[in-house]
């Protein structure tokens, strides 16, 4: 029979003995531990009210009657016969790229200016953030009464500098969403000016003094030293400001409402407002979301890649 | 001292104090709390609820009741939240269709007794047929005043178009003509103002579709928006839209018509006895003139085949809520409200819109006293006239048996009429195409909820 013997021929080996194990956590486990509350956060903020949104998305459910049947992609498919959320899917685009598109062109033009040193910079530059500052109720008031076709001062420029002999009805169905480009830019332009104007200050001005040696004006100045250096800080503020466009509700709303007016404005989360608390069909209301949702994240992952695929170009 | 003294010290102190906080506190835990949610935030209102409370709470110790004045849309979102939650007020003001649909729903308490101890007799009939549910024979609901929506104008206007103030357009066709006499576009002067946002226009297609003979829905709930009354009722507001309408009537909030009359932007609109104060404030020199004037009765379409007009019912109802904590208490205090010493207090904090529910109140020597009714009797006059002739009804019912239609809510909150009417004043749908969409929408919502029974 063998036998096991651990004990050579030429002697007793000479191996280290073991030292007495610690009963401890594996150092990874702690790192898991650490983690936990900030999944469990993740989990609990975001992915359960996504997921739950899906499961909704899923069902015709009453917003608040005990009515819930599962339904499948039905309400996908409603929605993609939905001439109406086309409609507000188109209506979204044009006011977000509008109101994207005014508010870079201004802030980042806003954001030059405040760059010069002139007597009381500091004051302007904080006056230049007052309407980003404003509670969007009183913008609306605000602007409600500028534009006001009775009592308007902006009827009472136009009109008493002679530039039009009538004014245009700024709340008219054929104004309305230009009324609301204007409101939208007007409150939200100091964002762009915030980040831009932080970066400008960063830029090193031996560029711009290489570039004058070189000949370059102020306009190719700007194209090829300001534009190249705010480049990243752009990159951000369009994915932002475009996702927040896009999902903008309170603005349209507090201005046009669902119905009358607001049928000319009505992007998809005002529609999908009306589903979810007009009509009471909350299942209807989240796949909306669902679909909203799934725009935006495409945006997102398409726009950084080509961000990318151009950085590296 | 130690450190176990003090701590010792800071205990009996910390017991002490939730021994006396838990000993105050003990007379308001007893008490029954009555929530009580209405529509009328009017300070004058408030101020009169407020005094009928502290009257009950007097005569009902150990009963302690809260009233909560918000606006309509946010009345309607707070109750989703509390029947979704089961959160339920003691009393709340409703939509005659949603006094309907929550009583099907088994949520409402009835309130007979309460009836009973006004007086069921006394009480209008049209109230009465308003609130009454003839299959179980049971009240769920109470108006808590009335009002009737009437065209008001301004009389030099219709002097100055060469028009007589005093005669009431009795068709759709000598309605325009008027208007359009009214109608200076070079001068930013229209013949009408309408309201625009969805609820105003939800208001005036129903009343107009009534009042061209028609109905927004069949015997089993299925729309008929593709009926000729509905068809010629879109064609008319066309017209009006194209002639008679100021350009951005869609953005003209339901005040801002009332400015449009009192600045002379507008000669004609239709509205609620509310905007007196209106009025009173921004157009004194109209009223001092007596140049506000009301007509007693509404232009009926081409299609009314000797039907009266219909007009809106502004009608809310007091609804008990069943499975509220207190709803006995609730009813007490309604029951104690619309004693005709208290009720006639709350009617005149709003004297000419609030039109009384009961009929002996309406001839109380002390009601018709009512100061404000020196400059607005004919006002009231034309309300009552229209109560007792012409069976207002509320928004969206153009017949009495719509009310018990479950989905009344979720159609005017919804924006398939509205869009229907603003499609076909704009131009992009004829007003066959606008219908046509407007029924497959409303067909489709309908299925959708699982009411469809057609």
């Amino acid at each position: 029979m063998a036998t096991t013997n651990r004990s050579s021929p030429l002697g007793p080996l000479d191996l280290p003995r073991p030292e007495p194990r610690e009963r401890r956590v594996p150092e990874h486990l702690w790192g898991y531990v650490l983690v936990a509350p900030a999944v469990l956060l993740v989990l609990g903020l975001i992915l359960y009210p996504v997921g739950y949104s899906f499961w909704l998305s899923l069902h015709s459910k009453h917003a608040y009657m005990p009515i819930e049947t599962f339904i499948g992609f039905e309400n996908f498919v409603w929605i993609w016969e939905d001439e109406d959320f086309w409609r507000s899917i188109r209506l979204g685009m044009v006011y977000a790229f509008g109101s994207l598109s005014l508010q870079i062109v201004v802030g980042v033009g806003a954001a030059l200016l405040l760059n010069q040193s002139f007597v009381g910079r500091g004051f302007v530059r904080a006056l230049a953030l007052f309407p980003y500052m404003m509670p969007t109720i009183v913008v609306v008031i605000l602007m409600r009464w500028i534009f006001n076709d009775s009592y308007g001062v902006a009827k009472f420029l136009i009109e008493g500098s002679g530039l039009m002999a009538r004014a245009p009805v700024f709340f008219d169905p054929d104004h309305v969403m230009l009324t609301m480009i204007l409101a939208s830019t007007w409150t939200f332009f100091p964002f762009v000016v915030i980040g831009v104007l932080a970066r400008l200050q960063t830029i090193d001005l031996e560029l711009y003094a290489a570039a004058k040696v070189d000949g370059a004006g102020v306009l190719r100045q700007f194209w090829h030293v300001t534009l190249p250096q705010i480049r990243g800080v752009l990159f951000v503020i369009v994915l932002l400001r475009f996702m927040f466009m896009f999902t903008k509700f309170d603005l349209i709303w507090l201005f046009a409402g669902a119905g009358g007016l607001g049928y000319f404005v009505r992007t998809l989360p005002i529609y999908t407002f009306v589903k979810s608390f007009g009509e009471l069909q909350v299942g209807f209301g989240a796949a909306l979301s669902v679909i909203m949702f799934t725009m935006l994240s495409a945006f997102a992952v398409v726009y950084f890649r080509l961000f990318r695929r151009d950085e590296h170009a | 001292m130690t450190k176990h003294s003090a701590f010792a010290r800071a205990l009996r102190a910390g017991a002490a104090a939730v021994a006396l906080a838990v000993f105050a506190a003990a007379p308001a835990m007893a008490q029954k709390v009555v929530n009580v949610w209405h529509t009328e935030p009017n300070p004058r209102t408030k101020a009169v609820i407020d005094g009928i409370i502290a009257d009950f709470e007097k005569e009902n110790p150990g009963v302690k009741v809260v009233q909560e004045a918000l606006a309509w849309g946010d009345l309607d979102k707070k109750m989703q939240a509390a029947l979704a939650s089961g959160a339920f007020p003691e009393i709340a003001h409703g939509q005659a269709y949603n006094e309907r649909s929550l009583s099907a729903k088994g949520l409402l308490r009835p309130m007979n007794d309460v009836i009973a101890s006004i007086g069921e007799q006394d009480i209008f009939p049209v109230v009465r047929k308003l609130n009454y549910n003839e299959k179980e024979k049971t009240y769920y609901g109470l108006a808590h005043a009335v009002g009737v929506d009437l065209t008001i104008y301004r009389k030099d206007m219709m002097r100055e178009a060469g028009l007589d103030p005093e005669k009431a357009p009795a068709t759709w066709r000598e309605w325009i003509d008027q208007l359009k006499k009214l109608t200076d576009k070079s001068k930013g002067r229209y013949g009408l103002s309408l309201a625009g946002p969805g609820f105003f226009i939800n208001e005036d297609i129903y009343m107009w579709v009534g009042s061209n003979g028609g109905r927004l829905f069949d015997e089993k709930g299925r729309p008929t928006f593709t009926e000729k009354p509905v068809i010629e009722t879109l064609e008319f507001w066309k017209e009006l839209a194209d002639c008679c309408l100021a350009p951005d009537w869609l953005s003209r909030g339901y005040l801002d018509t009332f400015g449009d009359v009192a600045t002379g932007k507008a000669a004609m609109i239709v509205g609620w006895g509310r905007g007196t104060d209106y009025f009173e404030q921004y157009a004194p020199d109209a009223v001092a003139k007596g140049d506000i004037g009301v007509f007693k009765t509404k232009p009926v379409g081409p299609s009314a085949g000797g039907k009266p007009f219909l007009t809106q019912f502004d009608s809310e109802a007091w609804m008990i809520f069943k499975n509220s904590k207190h709803p006995e208490e609730g009813a007490a205090f309604l029951k104690f409200f619309h004693r005709a010493d208290n009720y006639l207090k709350y009617i005149q904090s709003v004297p000419v819109h609030f039109f009384p529910v009961t009929q002996s109140l309406r001839t109380d020597p002390r009601y018709l006293a009512t100061p404000a009714f020196q400059k607005w009797k004919f006002w009231v006059d034309a309300q009552h006239e229209v109560i007792e002739k012409y069976e207002p009804k509320p928004v969206m019912i153009t017949e009495w048996k719509d009310l018990d239609f479950p989905f009344i809510a979720e159609l005017a909150n919804s924006t398939i009429l509205v869009d229907m009417v603003t499609e076909v004043t704009r131009g992009q749908r004829t007003p066959v195409e606008a219908a046509r969409r407007a029924q497959q929408r409303a067909e489709q919502l309908i299925t959708q909820l699982g009411y469809r029974k057609w």
